[in-house]
């Protein structure tokens, strides 16, 4: 005779078992969808999936040599996101599963029609997770799926490692989901800005490969990351390139391996910058507030013009000015578009001045206010490391 | 009436309370609470640690006079049969409803975030039969299962609460004092019916053993509530964003999904989710053990067993009055706005009455 306790255990464990058998999914039921490209389409929308195929004979991705690729990629067009991932199963003849999706691509075209839809659905969906990463791409986002790594056996990995190395180094922005949706909450103090990219043109000696025919155009095999993708309120304005892009990241705290490069007459000095931090803080300015921001970054030095000069501190110190200043062009040139091209806020500058002014913030209306607020930025560049040699 | 048998320990009745407190927190009461206070939610919170500790030091302080009797009992003590016996059964009621919308709001939780494909009459039926087992056995083995039970639950929690807080921009808690007033009230009311969790004290003080130690664990039942909910407070609004925040139906389960090791632990929400509704299960068998407990001896049956089914039938049809998602939530938050006034008020009416009628419990026995 089971003693009560035990049989209390008993019950809590049909408690949280014995209904899942109801919503049980087998696997060999289940399309694991490894990314998603969205694009317009004459009938509403067009959603490109990147399925992942099972390995034949029980090996991995890309058995028998190579020649069969993990994934086949498939679209359906639909009125709706919602209508399109619904008729999915109807493609497949199994459901699919969006657990394990790692990327969502949207096309520069449907971007710029609003992505609120999609991320209302994205937002709805209980499976799909906060990490995924998304983009815009030049021209369609089926062609971005379409791509065949020769680096990764599993194209959406690639292009989620690729996305995760862009932002450390700046040239394109974090766009994880969460951060998307924090954005897309906060508008307009706080704008989505997403990484834009595009197919790399083949390989050259892919024209010359004899078993393709003439007809007929290589895949491409890699991903270039062409920079920033700028929103207001939930459409595509513009897109700012690497050297813009790394200024929103100076002033985003992005930067874990940015290569800034500092050209001089004697050749490029050129800074690996590991570190980077941003103090906002507000100062009136005639009955308003300009922001004022500190930005601080420190690196090693990687490449020195001056191979017979001995590198000391005090040298370091004097070529600090030059990074800075470097540092501060890209952080203005950013600015600039931002403010004046596309009034969009994608660097939070409205949500760091409700933080310091909340009052003040209240009264303005930041659409209108945004292109004309006073942004001083004041950068302190810093060498640590020069490397294994001193010279 | 029936005579008392079970008897547990001061610390099973601070696991029972805590347990309570933790069971329905990842449903909707950190939306709820959020939804008032915007990001000085986590202030409500510690104003509602406050309001339940009151309630605390009044349900033992009236314990205390009673020691051997159940709030029933002395509630016809203290204001004669008919009046006493309509303030136990409106206990009665409170713990039915509050069961209620617990297993309504763990119903659509389940078809909404982990079972879609499951009506949502299986899930409630399913919990409600086991509710009844629990029930049916009694406060003590409910309160020695949880003893066993809830150091693995509470560590979950701590794992999720610290995975959360561990990516907070703080800013976004800026600036400190935003918050209206009276909002502030309300979600301090809120918190506070979360954290004094169904007058679990009040309820069963005379089967705790060692009855001086009563008011330490219950204050550290709440004192250790205030903290996880408060917690879970910020790392919901600073990880989120106040804006983006309230608008999750479940916040908690988002942080739970978003909690991984590197990128090769991931998706491990499975293993809090069975912990969390295994205590869900507690928290309700308890309110259940405690209406039927309290109908019995209203009623002078010679067993609470007999109401446990119609209880449940009783529980399984209000459960299904809400037509959708959207209906029970505003229901639940009704009823979580106002559930407070009940608690402080029934102890309070009580206590007063105790106090101006002299009454007590050794002098009942008289």
């Amino acid at each position: 005779m089971l003693k009560a306790p035990a049989l209390i255990i008993l019950f809590a464990c049909i408690a949280v078992f014995l209904t899942g058998c109801w919503s049980a999914r087998e696997i060999e039921d289940l399309a694991f969808v490894m990314a998603m490209g969205v694009d317009t389409d004459p009938e509403g929308v067009r959603i490109t999936y990147q399925l992942a195929l099972p390995a034949p004979g029980g090996e991995g991705p890309g058995a028998q040599g190579g020649a069969q690729s993990p994934v086949w990629v498939t679209s359906v067009a639909a009125p709706s996101i919602a209508e399109a991932m619904l008729r999915l199963p109807a493609v497949l003849g199994k459901v699919p599963f969006t657990g394990h999706t790692l990327a969502v691509v949207i096309g520069e075209e449907y971007a710029r029609h609003g992505i609120g839809e999609l991320l209302d659905y994205l937002a709805r969906d209980r499976e799909l997770r906060d990490r995924v990463r998304l983009a815009v791409s030049f021209g369609e986002a089926k062609e971005v799926l379409e791509v065949e790594p020769r680096i990764e056996a599993m194209p959406a990995e690639y292009l989620f490692n690729l996305l995760r190395q862009g932002e450390a180094t700046g040239i394109v922005p974090p766009a994880d989901f969460l951060s998307v949706r924090i954005a897309y909450a906060n508008r307009p103090r706080l704008q989505i800005k997403l990484p834009a990219l595009q197919p790399a043109p083949p390989p050259a000696d892919a024209e010359a490969d004899p078993a393709a025919k003439a007809e007929e155009k290589p895949p491409a095999t890699a991903i270039e990351l062409k920079g920033t993708a700028v929103f207001r309120d939930d459409k595509l304005v513009g897109f700012l390139d690497e050297r813009e892009s790394r200024g929103v990241a100076w002033l985003a705290e992005n930067l874990r391996m940015a290569v800034v490069t500092v050209l001089r007459e004697e050749g490029p000095l050129v800074q690996l910058a590991n570190y980077s931090s941003v103090r906002f803080s507000a100062r009136k300015d005639n009955g308003g507030y300009r922001l004022h921001a500190r930005v601080s970054q420190d690196g090693n030095l990687t490449a020195w013009p001056h191979p017979e000069q001995t590198i000391t501190h005090a040298l370091l110190k004097q070529i600090e000015a030059d990074l800075a200043e470097v540092v501060a062009d890209e952080i203005h040139s950013a600015l600039e578009r931002l403010q004046q091209e596309f009034n969009a806020d994608i660097l939070g500058l409205g949500e760091q001045m409700r933080r310091l002014q909340p009052d003040y913030m209240a009264t303005l209306d930041w659409n209108a206010a945004f292109p004309a607020l006073i942004v001083e930025v004041e950068v302190r560049a810093a060498f640590r490391r020069v490397g294994l040699t001193i010279r | 009436m029936p005579k008392q048998k079970d008897s547990i320990t001061a610390r099973q009745l601070m696991l029972l309370k805590l347990s309570g407190i933790t069971g329905t927190v990842f449903l909707g009461a950190v939306n709820l609470i959020t939804s008032l206070a915007g990001a000085q939610g986590y202030m409500a919170v510690l104003g509602g640690g406050l309001l339940s500790a009151l309630v605390v030091y009044l349900a033992t302080t009236l314990g205390r006079r009673f020691p051997r009797l159940t709030p029933f009992e002395y509630a016809r003590s203290i204001f004669g049969k008919w009046l006493g016996s309509l303030l136990g059964l409106s206990l009665v009621a409170f713990n039915i409803i509050s069961s209620t919308l617990v297993l309504r709001s763990l119903g659509d939780f389940l078809i909404t975030a982990i079972l879609p494909d499951t009506p949502i009459s299986v899930t409630i039926t399913t919990m409600l039969i086991l509710v009844c087992g629990g029930a049916w056995l009694g406060i003590q083995a409910l309160a020695r299962f949880n003893e066993g039970l809830y150091p693995l639950g509470f560590l979950a929690w701590i794992v999720v609460a610290g995975a959360g807080l561990w990516r907070i921009d703080p800013g976004w808690l800026l600036p400190l004092f935003d918050a209206e007033p009276f909002a502030l009230a309300r979600a301090s009311v809120v918190s506070g019916s979360l954290l004094v969790n169904g007058l679990v004290v009040l309820m069963f003080f005379n089967f705790v053993e060692e009855q001086s130690a009563v008011l330490k664990y219950s204050v550290w039942a709440v004192f250790a509530g205030t903290l996880l909910i408060g917690a879970l407070q910020v790392a919901v609004v600073a990880g989120y964003s106040p804006a983006l925040a309230e608008t999750l139906k479940y916040p908690v389960l988002e942080l739970a999904r978003n909690v991984s090791f590197g990128l090769f632990l991931e998706r491990i929400e499975a293993l809090y989710l069975g912990v969390w509704i295994i205590g869900t299960f507690v928290k309700v068998s308890i309110l259940f053990y405690a209406a039927a407990l309290g109908l019995s001896l209203v009623t002078g049956a010679r067993s609470y067993h007999w109401f446990i089914p119609p209880l449940a039938a009783a529980s399984f049809y209000l459960s299904f009055q809400a037509d959708s998602v959207p209906q029970s939530y505003l229901w639940e938050s009704m009823f979580n706005e106002h559930a407070y006034f009940y608690q402080i008020g029934i102890v309070g009416v009580l206590l007063a009455g105790a106090l101006l009628r002299g009454k007590s419990g050794a002098k009942s026995h008289e």
